[in-house]
């Protein structure tokens, strides 16, 4: 009995009582999770920069090509259409907002600017999609 | 077949831990596999890096070629010195005696969790924002980029790190090398196989040195917590640094308790493998480097040469990746070390270090992380001499020293709005040192002193 109380009131004993109820409570969020998760409807998952997909046979072989917006671009609020670009057409190296480039891909939600974009730039469509996202190609001559 | 490649580097690194190793008779079969799976990632990311430096480009029969010539190399070697000294070819100690019940109804948790683990997962197949803008994008550049591979880093938006090591990319470039297919389920794989690894190298660092009991404890608080499970399965190269911190401190337990030069040479190899893998490792190497040295010098004033001269091999071995990446290609990393010469830099700035501190709290006390820091922090108050001697001390003044670093680097840094960045970034420096932060806890409280 002695022994009994001995090992009761070290410090080890509190730890390790502790530590089992942080398990017990750790194990009932994680299964909340799991459950909420599964019972949650099933809309299947796009792969990031989707959007772009179509794109990627009109810049094969491209090296680097302009990426041209008129969204934000910071790193704090962009809506990450350039992160998701790039991931899509690598390794096509996108610059933003650079216009150097005989390639340009645009994200341009206003048809009126996609069309002063084009006639800016001398460029002419090559390759568009369902989501907006056009591939321009410079004219040589 | 991706199952075949991972067989393949595990294989690697087991010849290469036993190699290592030989002769140190406590190291356990888990932990020889488990420190197997962290090296054989590391050799083979090492390997696929120095074929891309030398060839110029990926050329998938040179990357197998150099991996079966590293593990023929390996086998032989061990066989070769197991004949040599007269010794067991396998270092780690097994006996089929040791299976009872309670091992495996234990196992059988574990499954659970890494049945929990890999569902959450399939909740992010492609991993979270950074993972796949990041990492996963940069491994595309490594395999079809051809001789423009270096674009990740000359070329690509600063946003996405270009001077960042890639012992990530590379492993996973590796893997495509073996199997050329599913390349995005590879991160997926191995985000799933290194979360649940992470819990069971907990387990197998802290058994040699408390009781079993409270070393599964252990394993289960970090493998049942679910944002843990969330975030290293999020393909973040967070939870390769985590496994990579911790492999490196229970080494260093090893070396410094055991006195075992071998093991020096093993703990200085994972810090190496820690600094090619993100810009903290570069730090967090260093650091544990020169504290493990100092400690040894304290503690052996006429023996410590031997043991740091096999610590330091190590640590060159594998960091000379790092020194190659750093020097020849990378960029020079414009988030930081300008900002310490720059006319509008704060060093001495009392809001940012009041938004510094809040951010940290608010991280700490968050429910995301079911209370794991609140409890981590009663146990450092319980014992808090302890953390203070003798080799816990190595481990104590580091965690302290990097969170000092830490707070320096985001003071001084001006590029990214501090709140902002407080938010995206706290909760992965918690994830990889929450392993680390676990075990050192655990092993003040419950570590068996040894004889010596």
């Amino acid at each position: 009995m002695n022994k009994f109380f001995q090992q009761f009131l070290k410090l080890k004993t509190y730890v390790i009582i502790l530590t089992a109820v942080l398990i017990l409570t750790n194990g009932f969020y994680f299964f909340v999770s799991f459950t909420v998760k599964y019972k949650k409807k099933f809309y299947g998952f796009l792969e990031p920069g989707a959007q772009y997909a179509t794109l990627r046979d009109s810049l094969k072989d491209v090296r680097e090509a302009g990426f041209i917006t008129d969204q934000n671009t910071s790193a704090e609020k962009n809506e990450g259409e350039f992160q998701q670009a790039q991931y899509m057409l690598a390794p096509t190296v996108l610059v933003l907002n650079d216009t150097h480039f005989r390639y340009n891909v645009l994200d341009i939600r206003e048809p009126k600017l996609i069309a002063y974009t084009l006639r800016r730039l001398k460029s002419i469509p090559i390759k568009d999609n369902e989501y907006g996202k056009v591939v321009i190609q410079r004219k040589l001559f | 077949m991706i199952i075949a490649a991972y067989l393949f580097s595990f294989l690697i690194g087991f010849a290469a831990v036993n190699l290592t190793v030989r002769g140190f008779k406590s190291l356990s079969l888990p932990l020889h596999i488990l420190l197997s799976l962290g090296l054989g990632i590391g050799i083979c990311s090492l390997l696929t890096f120095f074929s891309f430096f030398i060839f110029g480009q990926y050329q998938r029969f040179v990357i197998i070629g150099l991996s079966t010539a590293a593990l023929v190399l390996l086998v032989i070697l061990n066989f070769r010195q197991s004949r040599k000294n007269q010794t067991a070819f396998l270092a780690a100690s097994f006996s089929i005696k040791d299976i009872t019940v309670w091992k495996i109804i234990g196992c059988g948790v574990w499954g659970v969790l890494f049945f929990g683990i890999h569902f959450l997962a399939t909740q992010n197949p492609y991993g979270l924002w950074d993972a796949w803008a990041l990492w996963n994008m940069k491994t595309k550049f490594l395999i079809f980029g051809g001789q423009h591979w270096t674009d990740v880093c000359q070329k690509l938006h600063w946003h996405t790190h270009p001077d960042y090591p890639l012992l990530m990319p590379f492993f996973h470039t590796w893997v495509y090398a073996i199997i050329e297919k599913q390349l995005t389920f590879i991160p997926f794989v191995f985000a799933v196989l290194l979360a649940m690894a992470c819990g069971l190298l907990l387990y197998a660092g802290l058994s040699p040195f408390i009781h079993k009991a409270p070393a599964y404890f252990a394993s289960l608080l970090l493998l049942g917590n679910p944002f843990y499970a969330f975030m290293s399965t999020a393909q973040y190269a967070d939870i390769l640094l985590a496994y990579y911190l911790l492999s490196g401190i229970i080494t260093i337990v090893y070396f410094v308790r055991e006195k075992n030069n071998h093991m020096g040479l093993l703990a200085g190899i994972f810090l190496g493998l820690m600094s090619f893998t993100k810009n903290e490792g570069i730090v967090m190497a260093l650091l544990l480097f020169i504290l493990t040295s100092i400690y040894l010098f304290i503690k052996n004033r006429t023996n410590a040469k031997k043991p740091v001269l096999f610590f330091t091999i190590g640590l060159l071995l594998t960091m000379s990746a790092t020194i190659l990446f750093k020097i020849f290609i990378a960029p020079a990393n414009t988030d930081i070390l300008p900002n310490l010469t720059a006319q509008n830099a704060h060093l001495i700035n009392i809001d940012r270090f009041m938004i510094i501190k809040n951010g940290i709290l608010q991280e700490l006390f968050n429910r995301k992380w079911c209370f794991i820091w609140p409890f981590i922090f009663i146990l450092i108050v319980l014992r808090l001499p302890k953390f203070f001697s003798k080799e816990s001390a190595i481990f104590t003044f580091f965690f302290l020293g990097f969170i000092g670093i830490l707070t320096i680097i985001y003071i001084t840094t001006t590029t990214f709005d501090l709140v902002w960045w407080l938010k995206t970034s706290l909760a992965r420096i918690y994830l990889y040192l929450l392993p680390s932060i676990l075990f050192l806890c655990f092993y003040v409280h419950f570590k068996k002193e040894t004889n010596s």
